[in-house]
Parts: C-alpha cells; sequence; structure tokens
C-alpha cells in the first residue's frame, strides 16, 4: 500500500465502508441472542452423545424432541394444550371483563373509587395462590376453581391498569372534548376510550402474563389434563423428557398469545410516539 | 356582540382572579387583553369560553349567557391540543362531526388549504413542527365558523420567526369570514399587530386598567413610527399597571423594546 493511499483513507472517516455492517449488524443482532441457548443445547447434546452423561435428569435436545414427537402422534399433546389454553381463555376472559367494568367504574366516578378501591388493594395483597383451598371447598375441584383463580390472577393488573389510564388522562384533551360540546358518551367514545387504550394494552399483556403463571398453579391441584397435569406426571413418572417438553410448550404458548393481543391493538396504537428500534 | 358585565372570578381556595371586568366587543372587532403573569388573562379567556364560570356578574353573547361552552364560541389554547389519535384531516373535522361525510371533508379540506397543510392532512399530530400544529389547532376552531374565536397566548410556545409569520396569518384567515377575536398574549409586539383594541390588566385582583385604541392600517409595518407609538404607550401603561416609576426609565425605548416579550 503506498503512502498517498493511507493518506487518503485516514482523511475520509470511510462512510461509505458503513453500509456492510449495517446490514450485518440487522441480522447478526437477533442471531447474538440466540448464540447462548442454541450453543448450550449443542454442547449438551454432544456432551451426552459421547457418554461423558446420561442425561437422564437433563434430556439433551434430541431426546426433547422425541419426546414431543410422541406427544403429538398420540394425540396428546393437542390435548393438554387445549385443555390448558381453555382455562386460560376462559380465566382471561372473565378476569379481562370484571377488571375493565371495575376499573372503569372507579377511575370514572370518585365515589365509586373511595368506595370499592380500598377492599380491592386489600385483597390485591393476598398472594392469588392462598385462595386455592377455599376455591376448591366453594367450587369443586374441577374446572370452574380453575378459572376462578386464572379470572382472579388476570383482574388486578386490568383492573390497577384501567383505574390508573383513565385517572391520567391528561385535562387538556378532555377540554377539547368540552368545548366541542361532546355528551358524556361521546367524550368516552372520541376522548376518554382512544385516551387509555396504550395502558389497557400494556395491562392486558401483563394480565395474560398472570393468567399463563396461576394456570399452572391451578393446574398442580388437581387435573387430568393440561399441560400443568403434564407437569406433575414427569415428575411423578420420573420422565424429565416429558417436563421439558412441557416447559417449553408454555413459552411457546405464553409468547404466542401475548404477540396475538399485541398484534391485535397494533393497528389502533399506530398514533403512538415510540422509539422505533434501531 | 360579546358583552361582559362586572365579571368576576373567585377560585374556590379564596383567590380572586378576576374583579369587576366589563368589557363589549362587536361583530368582528379584534381585542387584545395584554398584562404581566397572574393577572387574570387566562381566566377572562376561559370563563368566556363557558370551560369556567364567572363566580360575580355574566357574559351575554348575542343576548345569549354564556355558562357552558357555546357552539358559536370556539378556543385556540397555548398548547394545540391535537388529539394524537387522530390524524390531522380528523383532527381539523373534531367539530364537524354531526354533519354529512361529503360536507365535513368539504370542508375540512377547504380550511386545511387554507392554513397551508393540504399535504399534511393524513400525518399524525407528533409528525407537525410546532408552527404546524398550531396552524391545525387554528384550523379546526375555525372549521366550524365561531362568531367568536378566542386566542390563549396562541403563539407564545413558537419562536420569533414562526410566530410573526403565524400572527400575520391569522389576520389572513380571520378576513375570511370576520369573526371576533378575543387574544391574550404577554407580547406587545403581537399585540400591536393583531388588536383594534388593547386592554391592559393589571394583577390582584385581575381588573381592566387601561384601554388603548390601536387603529392602525393593516396590514401593519412593524418597523413604522406609528406602530413604535402605539406599543410605547402599551409598554408604558403595563409599567403603570405594575406600579413602576415610569419616569426611571425615560426615553429609553429601546430596553422596553427588548423588554416586550418579556411580559
Amino acid at each position: 500500500m503506498s503512502a498517498v493511499e493511507v493518506t487518503v483513507a485516514a482523511e475520509r472517516p470511510v462512510p461509505a465502508r458503513q453500509a456492510p455492517p449495517d446490514r450485518l449488524a440487522r441480522y447478526a443482532r437477533p442471531a447474538l441472542g440466540l448464540l447462548l441457548p442454541v450453543g448450550a443445547a449443542l454442547v449438551w447434546e454432544v456432551v451426552v452423545r459421547l457418554g461423558l452423561s446420561d442425561g437422564r435428569l437433563m434430556p439433551p435436545p434430541s431426546r426433547i424432541f422425541q419426546e414431543f414427537a410422541d406427544l403429538a402422534r398420540t394425540g396428546e399433546l393437542q390435548r393438554h394444550v387445549v385443555a390448558t389454553l381453555l382455562r386460560v381463555a376462559v380465566g382471561f376472559g372473565l378476569g379481562t371483563a370484571a377488571g375493565t367494568l371495575l376499573g372503569s367504574i372507579s377511575g370514572y366516578s370518585g365515589l365509586a373509587r373511595r368506595l370499592i378501591d380500598p377492599t380491592l388493594q386489600g385483597l390485591r395483597a393476598i398472594p392469588s395462590i392462598a385462595w386455592i383451598p377455599l376455591f376448591i371447598l366453594w367450587l369443586g375441584i374441577f374446572e370452574t376453581s380453575k378459572v376462578a383463580l386464572i379470572a382472579v390472577g388476570v383482574f388486578f393488573p386490568v383492573y390497577l391498569g384501567v383505574m390508573a389510564a383513565i385517572l391520567s388522562v391528561d385535562r387538556k384533551i378532555v377540554e377539547v372534548g368540552r368545548v366541542f360540546r361532546l355528551s358524556p358518551p361521546a367524550m368516552v367514545r372520541r376522548i376518554l376510550l382512544p385516551a387509555v387504550l396504550p395502558t389497557y394494552v400494556v395491562s392486558l399483556r401483563a394480565g395474560l402474563g398472570l393468567g399463563w403463571m396461576f394456570v399452572i398453579a391451578a393446574e398442580f391441584m388437581g387435573a387430568s389434563e393440561g399441560l400443568g397435569y403434564l407437569l406433575i406426571d414427569g415428575q411423578q413418572l420420573g420422565k424429565p423428557a416429558e417436563i421439558v417438553a412441557a416447559i417449553l410448550a408454555f413459552g411457546v404458548l405464553g409468547k404466542a398469545t401475548d404477540a396475538l393481543v399485541a398484534a391485535a391493538a397494533a393497528p389502533f396504537l399506530r398514533w403512538e410516539d415510540v422509539v422505533t428500534q434501531s | 356582540m360579546l358583552a361582559l358585565s362586572n365579571v368576576g372570578k373567585t377560585y374556590p381556595n379564596g383567590v380572586r382572579a378576576l374583579d369587576g371586568v366589563s368589557l363589549e366587543i362587536g361583530p368582528g372587532e379584534i381585542v387584545v387583553v395584554v398584562g404581566g403573569s397572574g393577572c387574570g388573562k387566562s381566566t377572562l379567556l376561559r370563563l368566556v369560553s363557558g370551560l369556567d364560570q364567572p363566580t360575580q356578574g355574566a357574559i351575554v353573547l348575542d343576548g345569549t349567557p354564556i355558562t357552558a361552552p357555546h357552539e358559536k364560541i370556539g378556543i385556540v389554547f397555548q398548547e394545540p391540543r391535537l388529539l394524537p389519535w387522530l390524524s390531522v384531516a380528523h383532527n381539523v373535522g373534531f367539530g364537524l362531526e354531526d354533519r354529512p361525510k361529503a360536507e365535513r371533508s368539504a370542508r375540512v379540506a377547504m380550511q386545511l388549504d387554507r392554513v397551508g397543510l393540504n399535504d399534511k392532512a393524513a400525518m399524525w399530530p407528533r409528525e407537525l413542527s410546532g408552527g404546524q400544529a398550531q396552524r391545525a389547532a387554528l384550523a379546526r376552531a375555525l372549521v366550524t365558523r365561531p362568531e367568536v374565536l378566542l386566542l390563549d397566548e396562541p403563539f407564545s410556545a413558537l419562536d420569533a420567526f414562526t410566530r410573526a409569520d403565524l400572527q400575520d396569518h391569522l389576520l389572513d384567515l380571520w378576513a375570511d369570514f370576520k369573526p371576533t377575536l378575543l387574544v391574550v398574549t404577554h407580547d406587545v409586539d403581537e399585540a400591536v399587530v393583531l388588536a383594534d383594541r388593547i386592554m391592559v390588566m393589571r394583577a390582584r385582583p385581575g381588573r381592566m386598567f387601561e384601554e388603548i385604541e390601536a387603529d392602525l392600517p393593516r396590514p401593519r409595518d412593524r418597523q413604522s413610527a406609528f406602530f413604535d407609538a402605539v406599543k410605547r404607550r402599551v409598554l408604558t401603561a403595563l409599567d403603570r399597571s405594575l406600579d413602576r416609576a415610569v419616569a426611571a426609565r425615560g426615553e429609553d425605548v429601546r430596553a422596553s423594546a427588548g423588554a416586550a416579550l418579556w411580559w
């Protein structure tokens, strides 16, 4: 390389060379996140294949996939997934409905808030799992008590989110509605509803996350089907591959339903001033 | 005719924001209220808009007492207050919801054209600059053709260049159908550019202190001697409204011109 070339290269901080690293980064960044789990799985697979470990307590990826395939072939996987999904769906629906209704009421009316909010905040302080024995006595050991527990878990984040969102609606925006003489229903439809929507979606997603947590607790308390049952079954029969398969199924379903809620809300939230990810 | 007779406002915490304000504004007249901060000028505008109620006296528009927001009275706030979830066009058409769709879109398009935002119709409010957003707010208030338009320090958050541009633009829009304008500002230049009549207020409690006619021809040359003379009268009145010694300032108009933006 001649001296002239060196000077030129040093003078220009090379904007032209920035494009390739950018393009690389777009694919490299998500791949970076996969490096650790995939790498660990591969290492474990190799370790077991080489006979350095028997992989009995922690089965290698190949055995877990085999377990998945077996469960799917016999229709077991579908049966358990459907059972769990149904419980989460019904519990989430009920919890969301109650949380939205009560949250709106105590957000809208100060009197109602003073009346019901202290009681609900008190109930919220109780870890929801503590309700299980009482729910079983009241509602039996079948579906009703399970759905009730999930609904309780979903209720609180939704209730709090809706109430906080309504209370924090900008007074200045509400005044715009008043200037245009909106009736109370129109004020709700045209000002309050769109204003609380972003917070509402966040609280729905938080509620759904808790719903998935509580479905496991509900299925631990005696179920004959469901992914939680699969976990217990794997423990009692000493089948770690079945446990890990069920855990993976929970992860996939939780992520998928969360993405579903986010995607359903996205068209209504395009106006949000969010920092686009770089 | 907008008539305020002996209007007063005492807030529940006992603060007397406004006391005994009487004012008559004819159709198409432009009245600008100036005063130091805390003199009750924003309170005055909120009362006329019907967002707040006076605790004494009455506000009457064409024989109708104003106790709540009225369809013939529009308002532009200090901030644009556009609804972030509606496009610019839907924001402008916010007050036309009860009209047929065809009429609504025609009037919105016309008004957007008048404020020079027709290429921004489909954008979100967050994508507008400060001046564009305030123009959209102006369009939203004007599209319903109010008889009275209230402006609460409408351009105070904008840079000097955009502000002067929008002041001229406002007069241009006013000429479309000549609504009554009641403007509150702390910018003396803005008052002299816009007003037929300038009301100087004094604080604690807020009262009308002095009335200054500004019968200069339009468009007004901000550099002319007449402009300067009116401005000097307003500044002197403002000084006296604060009980400051006028003599101490003497003829130092240059300093007061610099201070004009401070009010």
